[in-house]
């Protein structure tokens, strides 16, 4: 077995990471703001057609204006691979009841030498109702989570793992706005898969904290802080390897139903990494200390 | 210790057990394509064996304006209709029911419902009323609902695999139809309104010559099937035939032929009963008849002619008091058209006729005029409250709407499922020989142990009866390095221990000891995210909420119990040295 030992002062320059973090976290906000986070159909409501055709009569910009001119919808044809007869195109329109005025279209254009491969049409309403859902299942799940910490632990370790998951989760947003990703359902499942995720790490990290901190009461907290973080490098690396491996194969091999999905998991596990060392700990740290001196100064008094 | 650790491996060996059993089938269906095992394998969702879901929607306006009374000033109605749009504005600004609308509207402007509603309820507290709408969308719904079941079964008929359909909250069904080809075609079938009927169905011996004439017919023209004497049967206690169920399939192919048809035509038609009948031969052999109507083909009435239809129970004094029956009222051209009908046809059966399938026939006992009418003879609460909301689909059907679709194409399924299993088999064999590299022996440990998780990963979805997505698979390899990293706890924690403590015994105590709290707690938070997780999203990202929990809560037991198992036995058989 390899052993692994380190003794790295994260304490100690918690200051520097901690400004590196919020500077990243208001470029974030920033961007959110400014250019806004695309919502995916799932949200807005809309209709996507992916289709292959297999055609020689088959031109992008014939399609679209034929299917510009018979629809009366708003509509965004795009090719995705072209092979020779071979054409992968997907079809973005606002809501439409019923694909039959895509398919007759297409009928008429090249006969049968066209495949539906897939269709997604979600009415406005429903997309409304998600968007809810999926804002209050965010919410919901952080004011759950901390106040199961709040509970095994204190109010501190609460306030420390919950701005944590604020900051992976407002940076991960922002590095959809680079990437120009859309959010979807499938998304904000993997953004609830990053929380669940980075508060593994950073539960580990604490229960070692409190371990140390209850069988040595007398040392200053940022030392014992300090040796357990050492204590559980080896554990939050080799976890997340593996389980930046595992998604890596997914973004990889998955298929393109998931790489969205994959690609929010990576940016996730590499974030909640970083935060459950670098985030997590030390403002659970400031805010004991300064809760203590608030006891300290009232029982002074 | 031995006891102790005998009681561990028949505990471990027999959950094996157990689950190879569960997954067995599965293997055999999906490894080496034994389509004999099918059924009895895990399900894989429509995104992966491609499909169909649509989601139909109740619309709820036109419902309502429906439902108010039908005899109203003009002045109401114009009353009803604005406070009706304004209730709907509301809804759709504050994304509540549109009827918590309607009420919070009325009592805001000191409006009684009952002013329209006074059929439905004699209650003037506007909140009795609401309750009573909301009751009637209730039964509007079962009626949908029924419609659509019956509707589906008749899918096979397509050729369109396993039909499923589901109610999803208050107004909303979702349709799934496995492996379909012809969408549009599919999803007119499903939303085309409902075929009411009620209609009269001919006598015995009139259905007894229209078989003797087919009989003869077969004869005559040398036509390779059995005698019908030899399949239908007189039924004692009804107008109808009965047919053992087998041959149902067989017999309507054989009369929907033109040749045959046109035997049976001039004004009737042979109508299949809904239900089944359970015949018990007393020799334990049990078989299953389906009733065969010959029917009049122009109904007594038709769709809209009904209106509320309601199950309760029989009152007071009545002949039949105490015991459910269906009551139901006429529009002003069904109430003439049935005051006729049943005038003409006392002690006959009228089959009630929905998508073309009978749901009950009951005897006219007497002339009806005045429309009002009472069905009885119901064994349960239940019986009446299915024709109840079969009657429903009479009234003018609910319209309901089609507001989400998802198709996945055959090849595209196909794709997904080798995308998946490729990144599945690749996923795991990385992290196998990860920790084989980085723990060596102890790798090997947790290596047996996440395999076994995954066999129960498996073999507990099966038993939930999950269904097996796409996202499903990416919640499975969460899973593996879930349970891998419950493995790294420990074993950093047994090595910390081995630092301080040569004694190898108690360092594995401790190591496990303080591991488990951590993992405990670690697992719970994750087990909230995906429980949240499986309330927003729907099919596939469900799938991956359940695979995710399940996963988590097996991984509990083969990460810890079971590799701490493999530990005391290798100490035990002194493979591993107890001191260093």
């Amino acid at each position: 077995m390899m052993t692994f030992k380190s003794n790295i002062q994260f304490i100690k320059n918690s200051n520097k990471f901690l400004l590196l973090s919020i500077m990243v976290f208001i470029v974030s906000v920033v961007l959110i703001f400014l250019k806004g986070i695309k919502k995916s159909i799932d949200f807005k409501g809309g209709t996507i057609i992916n289709l292959t055709i297999e055609s020689d009569n088959y031109d992008l910009s014939d399609l679209r204006d034929v299917l510009s001119s018979k629809l009366t919808n708003s509509i965004n044809v795009v090719e995705m691979k072209t092979e020779l007869n071979d054409y992968e195109v997907v079809v973005t329109t606002e809501y439409l009841s019923n694909e039959n005025q895509v398919s007759d279209v297409l009928k008429s254009l090249y006969n049968d030498s066209y495949k539906i491969n897939k269709i997604e049409s979600i009415g406005p309403k429903i997309g409304k109702e998600l968007s809810k859902n999926a804002r209050n299942a965010i919410i919901a799940s952080l004011i759950l989570i901390g106040l199961y910490i709040s509970i095994r632990f204190d109010f501190s370790y609460a306030a420390g793992s919950i701005a944590a998951l604020v900051h992976d989760l407002i940076i991960t947003l922002g590095v959809f706005v680079i990437v120009d990703y859309e959010i979807s359902v499938a998304i904000i499942a993997a953004l609830l898969t990053i929380v669940g995720y980075s508060l593994n790490d950073t539960i580990v990290i604490y229960d070692r904290i409190r371990e140390n901190l209850t069988n040595n009461p007398h040392r200053i907290k940022d030392q014992t802080i300090n040796e357990s973080l050492n204590q559980t490098l080896a554990r939050t690396i080799v976890t997340s390897l593996t389980t930046l491996l595992v998604v890596m194969v997914l973004f990889l091999y998955g298929g393109n139903v998931l790489k969205p999905f994959a690609f929010t998991l990576i940016v996730g596990v590499l974030l909640g990494t970083y935060s459950s060392l670098f985030v997590a700990s030390p403002i659970m740290l400031y805010l004991e200390e300064k809760f203590n001196l608030e006891v300290e100064e009232k029982e002074n008094i | 210790m031995l006891n102790n650790l005998q009681a561990r491996w028949a505990l471990i060996i027999s959950a094996l057990i157990f689950s190879f059993y569960f997954i067995l089938p599965s293997i055999q269906f999906y490894v080496f394509n034994n389509e004999s095992k099918e059924s009895e394998s895990l399900k894989l969702g429509l995104d992966l064996k491609g499909g169909l879901n649509i989601v139909l929607e109740l619309d709820e306006y036109i419902f309502l304006e429906r439902l108010a009374k039908k005899r109203l000033s003009k002045q109401s109605k114009i009353e009803y209709k604005k406070l009706l749009d304004q209730a709907l504005q509301n809804s759709n600004i504050s994304n509540t029911a549109l009827y918590d609308e309607l009420e919070s509207l009325c009592d805001q402007k000191n409006i009684k419902l009952n002013k329209f509603f006074s059929h439905l309820s004699k209650s003037s507290n506007n909140k009795d009323i609401i309750i009573e709408i909301k009751n009637q969308k209730t039964y509007a719904m079962n009626s949908v609902l029924d419609v659509m079941r019956n509707r589906i079964s008749e899918h096979d008929q397509y050729g369109l695999g396993e039909p499923s359909i589901q109610q999803l909250g208050a107004s909303r069904l979702v349709v799934e139809l496995a492996g379909i080809s012809d969408i549009s075609r599919a999803k007119e079938y499903i939303q085309r309104t409902a075929d009411f009927e009620l209609s009269l169905v001919k006598k015995q011996p009139i259905f007894f010559d229209i078989i003797s004439n087919i009989n003869q017919y077969i004869i005559k023209n040398n036509i390779d099937f059995p005698s019908l004497d030899s399949l239908m049967f007189p039924d004692q206690s009804s107008e109808a035939y009965i047919v053992e169920e087998k041959n149902v399939k067989k017999i309507t192919a054989f009369f929907n032929s033109s040749e045959i048809n046109s035997l049976i035509k001039s004004n009737n038609k042979i109508v299949w009963d809904y239900n089944l009948l359970s015949y018990d031969f007393g020799d334990n052999t049990m078989s299953e008849f389906r009733r065969a109507y010959l029917v009049a083909e122009n109904p007594a009435i038709s769709s809209g002619m009904i209106q509320t239809p309601k199950a309760v129970v029989s009152d007071i004094g009545a002949e039949n008091a105490g015991q459910w029956v269906v009551n139901l009222d006429m529009n002003k051209e069904g109430r003439r058209k049935w005051a006729k009908f049943t005038g003409s046809n006392i002690n006959r059966q009228v089959a009630i006729i929905l998508d073309g399938k009978v749901y009950m026939a009951p005897f006219v006992r007497d002339k009806i005029s005045s429309g009002s009418t009472q069905i009885s003879g119901f064994s349960s609460m239940e019986e009446a409250k299915d024709i109840a909301s079969v009657l429903k689909a009479g009234e003018l059907p609910a319209p309901i709407y089609i507001v989400q679709t998802n198709y996945v194409g055959p090849s595209l399924g196909e794709d997904s499922i080798d995308a998946g299993s490729f990144s599945m088999l690749l996923g795991i064999a990385l992290v196998l020989l990860f920790m084989l590299i980085y723990y060596k022996s102890f790798g090997i440990i947790a290596n047996i142990a996440l395999l076994i998780n995954i066999i129960f990963v498996f073999a507990v979805l099966y038993t939930m009866n999950a269904v097996l997505t796409l996202p499903g698979i990416a919640g499975l390899l969460l899973t593996v390095g879930i349970s891998v990293d419950a493995n790294v706890i420990i074993f950093e924690r047994i090595k910390e221990e081995l630092k301080s403590n040569n004694n190898f015994y108690a360092a594995l105590k401790n190591g496990y000891n303080k591991a488990f709290i951590t993992i405990l707690d670690a697992n719970i938070t994750t087990l909230l995210t995906a429980f949240i997780l499986s309330f927003i999203g729907s099919g596939p990202i469900k799938g991956f909420a359940t695979t995710l929990s399940v996963g988590i809560i097996c991984s509990m037991f083969s990460a810890i119990f079971l590799t701490r198992t493999i530990f005391l036995s290798l100490l035990n058989m002194n493979i591993i040295k107890k001191y260093r």
